[in-house]
C-alpha cells in the first residue's frame, strides 16, 4: 500500500515537472542566533521575523534586511506554541504550564498575559490583529480581545480536543479548527458556535486555511491529501492527489492561487521532508523542495514569493523557494 | 424528640473527635474519612486524560491480536476492565486503541497496531495482544493510546505508559514527568513478565474509569 503511494507521488512530481517553477531555492538572508532555536515565525507582511532562542530569549528582526530589532529576555519557559500576527506586531508564546504571553514586537512590551488550566494545542490571531483564539488541550478554544484581555467567546469541548490548528477566515467572521477526533469544524467567531463540520478525514487533520474569498476551507493532515471544503456546509468539494507523507502546515499565497504544504516523514520525524507548492485551481504541483535540514517555519509574502526557514545551531537561514 | 440518625461521615468525624479513630500522621482526618468512604462505596477516580496525539485513525477493525506472526518486538498482553467513577462496570464500552510498532512507526496507510474493542458483557473486560511500542523522535516515552466511550459517560482520551520504559530509569515515581505529556503517575503501569525464558511475554493491566456526563 505504502509503495503504491510512493509510486503515485513520484508520478505526480514527474508529470508536473514541465510546468514547475524552475528557479532553484536560494538563501536570501541569514539571521545569527544567540542560542539554538526550534521556534521561528515570519509575518505575512514579510517585514518581521522572530525566534525563541534557548527557551528564554525572544529575538526580533526586520526583513528583508535581517536587522536585529530587539531581544527580549524572560525566565526560561517550556513552550508549546509560538504564533505571530499577520502584521508581525503581536507575538504569542504559550507554555506547558498554561501561561500565554502576547508581546508587542514593535515596542517589546507585554500586551497581554493569559493563564489557563491546561497546556496548549493551537492558537491563531485574527487577521485584523485585535483578537486571539487559543485552544488548551481537552478544552474548547477561547477567543480574547487582546487590548482589553477580555474573553469574548468559548467553544464547546470536542472529543480529543482542538489539536491540529486554528485559523480565522479572511474577514475574521469564522474560525476553522482541525481536531483530534479527525473532524474539521467551522465556527462563528462571534459566539464560537459550530456552523459546519466535516468528518471525511480518517486520520487527524493538522492544518486548515481559508481561501481568499472565505468561501472555501482547505484542510490536510495525516491522511496525506488536501481536501477543499465548502466553508458554509463543511462538505468536501474536491481532493488533491495524495502525497507520500502527512501534511502538517498549509499556506495560501496573497493572491490566493498557490498553496504550499509542509510535509513530515511519519517514519522519521527528524528528517527533512518536502515542501510542495500546488496551483490551487488545478491541483497540479508547481514546485517541490526538500530543505537540507527540517524546515522550522515558512510564509508567503506580499511580493508573491515563498520563504522557508531552516536553522543550524547558530543561524536561521531564510530560503526563497518560489 | 426524634433524633436524626448520624450519617456515616458524621459518625467517623465523631470517632475521630473522641479518639476512637486515629489518622496516621501523613493523613488529615478529613482525608482519612474521604478515603474510607471511597473504599466502602467502591468509588473510583476517573482515569487521567492524556492528549490524543497526532495519529489517531477512525474505523479501526476489531482484532484482539495486533501482533502478526513473525513481528519483531517484545510481545505484550494488555488487559483490564472499564468502570464508571461509582465503581459500576461498563460492559459494552467501546475502546479504540492504537500504538506504534516496536521501532516507533505508526501505520497511517492501514490498521496495523490499531483496534476497536468492546468491553465484555461479563465483567466489562478487554484484552489484546501486541508488542511493546518503540520510541520515536519528538516523543519521550513508549505509550499506547486509548479512546474509550460509553453512553452517558464522558469520552476518555488517555495513554498507557510502561514502568519498564528506560526513560524512567527504574523509578517512575521520581521520573515519570521526564515526558512532559505524562501528566499523571497513575498512567504508568507495572509490567509483569510471563512465559518461559525462551518465550518471554509482558503483561500489563490498565483499568479505565469514565466520568458520567
Amino acid at each position: 500500500m505504502r509503495a503504491r503511494f510512493l509510486a503515485l507521488a513520484v508520478a505526480i512530481v514527474m508529470s508536473a515537472t514541465a510546468t514547475t517553477y524552475a528557479q532553484e531555492p536560494a538563501v536570501v538572508v541569514s539571521l545569527p542566533l544567540p542560542a539554538p532555536t526550534g521556534w521561528f515565525a515570519i509575518s505575512r507582511t514579510g517585514a518581521v521575523a522572530a525566534a525563541v532562542c534557548g527557551g528564554s530569549k525572544l529575538v526580533i528582526w526586520s526583513l528583508p534586511a535581517g536587522h536585529l530589532e530587539r531581544t527580549i529576555e524572560f525566565p526560561a519557559r517550556n513552550l508549546d506554541l509560538f504564533v505571530m500576527s499577520d502584521d508581525g506586531r503581536s507575538i504569542l508564546l504559550a507554555d506547558h504550564l498554561g501561561k500565554a504571553t502576547i508581546w508587542d514586537a514593535s515596542t517589546g512590551a507585554v500586551r497581554a498575559e493569559l493563564t489557563f488550566p491546561r497546556y496548549f494545542a493551537a492558537a491563531a490571531f485574527s487577521h485584523d490583529g485585535t483578537r486571539v483564539a487559543i485552544a488548551p488541550v481537552h478544552l474548547g478554544f477561547q477567543i480574547y480581545d487582546i487590548a482589553s484581555k477580555r474573553k469574548l467567546a468559548e467553544s464547546a469541548e470536542v472529543p480529543g480536543s482542538t489539536s491540529g490548528a486554528l485559523t480565522f477566515s479572511p474577514d475574521d467572521s469564522l474560525i476553522a479548527s482541525a481536531d483530534g477526533d479527525t473532524a474539521v469544524r467551522i465556527y462563528r467567531t462571534r459566539d464560537a458556535t459550530v456552523v459546519a463540520t466535516n468528518s471525511d478525514f480518517l486520520l487527524e487533520p493538522f492544518a486548515v486555511t481559508f481561501s481568499r474569498d472565505g468561501k472555501q476551507l482547505i484542510a490536510a493532515g495525516a491522511d496525506k491529501t488536501i481536501a477543499v471544503l465548502d466553508a458554509t456546509s463543511g462538505s468536501t468539494s474536491r481532493k488533491f492527489s495524495a502525497v507520500p507523507d502527512p501534511i502538517f502546515a498549509l499556506g495560501l499565497s496573497d493572491n490566493g492561487t498557490l498553496l504550499v504544504a509542509g510535509t513530515l516523514h511519519a517514519d522519521n520525524l527528524g528528517a527533512p521532508a518536502p515542501a510542495i507548492v500546488w496551483d490551487l485551481a488545478t491541483g497540479t504541483i508547481k514546485k517541490e523542495w526538500t530543505p537540507p535540514v527540517p524546515a522550522i517555519a515558512g510564509s508567503w509574502i506580499p511580493d508573491g514569493h515563498l520563504l522557508i526557514a531552516t536553522a543550524t545551531r547558530d543561524t536561521v537561514q531564510l530560503w526563497r523557494v518560489y | 424528640m426524634k433524633r436524626e440518625p448520624l450519617s456515616r461521615r458524621d459518625v467517623l468525624f465523631k470517632c475521630a473527635a473522641l479518639g476512637t479513630l486515629v489518622a496516621v500522621p501523613s493523613l488529615s482526618v478529613a482525608e482519612s474519612i474521604a478515603g474510607w468512604e471511597a473504599q466502602q462505596s467502591g468509588a473510583k477516580s476517573a482515569t487521567a486524560w492524556n492528549e490524543i496525539g497526532p495519529f489517531y485513525k477512525r474505523l479501526a477493525p476489531a482484532q484482539t491480536e495486533l501482533r502478526a506472526a513473525g513481528d519483531p518486538g517484545l510481545p505484550v498482553t494488555i488487559s483490564g476492565q472499564v468502570f464508571d467513577t461509582a465503581g459500576h462496570l461498563l460492559p459494552g464500552a467501546t475502546l479504540e486503541i492504537w500504538q506504534a510498532d516496536h521501532v516507533g512507526r505508526y501505520d497511517l496507510d492501514g490498521y496495523r497496531y490499531r483496534t476497536t474493542l468492546t468491553a465484555a458483557a461479563d465483567g466489562a473486560r478487554y484484552s489484546f495482544g501486541s508488542v511493546m511500542p518503540g520510541h520515536y523522535p519528538g516523543r519521550v516515552c513508549q505509550h499506547v493510546h486509548f479512546l474509550v466511550s460509553a453512553p452517558g459517560h464522558k469520552r476518555l482520551v488517555t495513554q498507557l505508559y510502561f514502568a519498564t520504559d528506560p526513560v524512567f530509569e527504574g523509578d517512575p515515581d521520581r521520573n515519570y514527568a521526564r515526558d512532559p505529556l505524562v501528566m499523571s503517575r497513575e498512567l504508568v503501569r507495572p509490567v509483569s513478565l510471563v512465559g518461559d525464558p525462551k518465550d518471554v511475554k509482558a503483561a500489563v493491566t490498565f483499568e479505565l474509569v469514565l466520568e458520567r456526563l
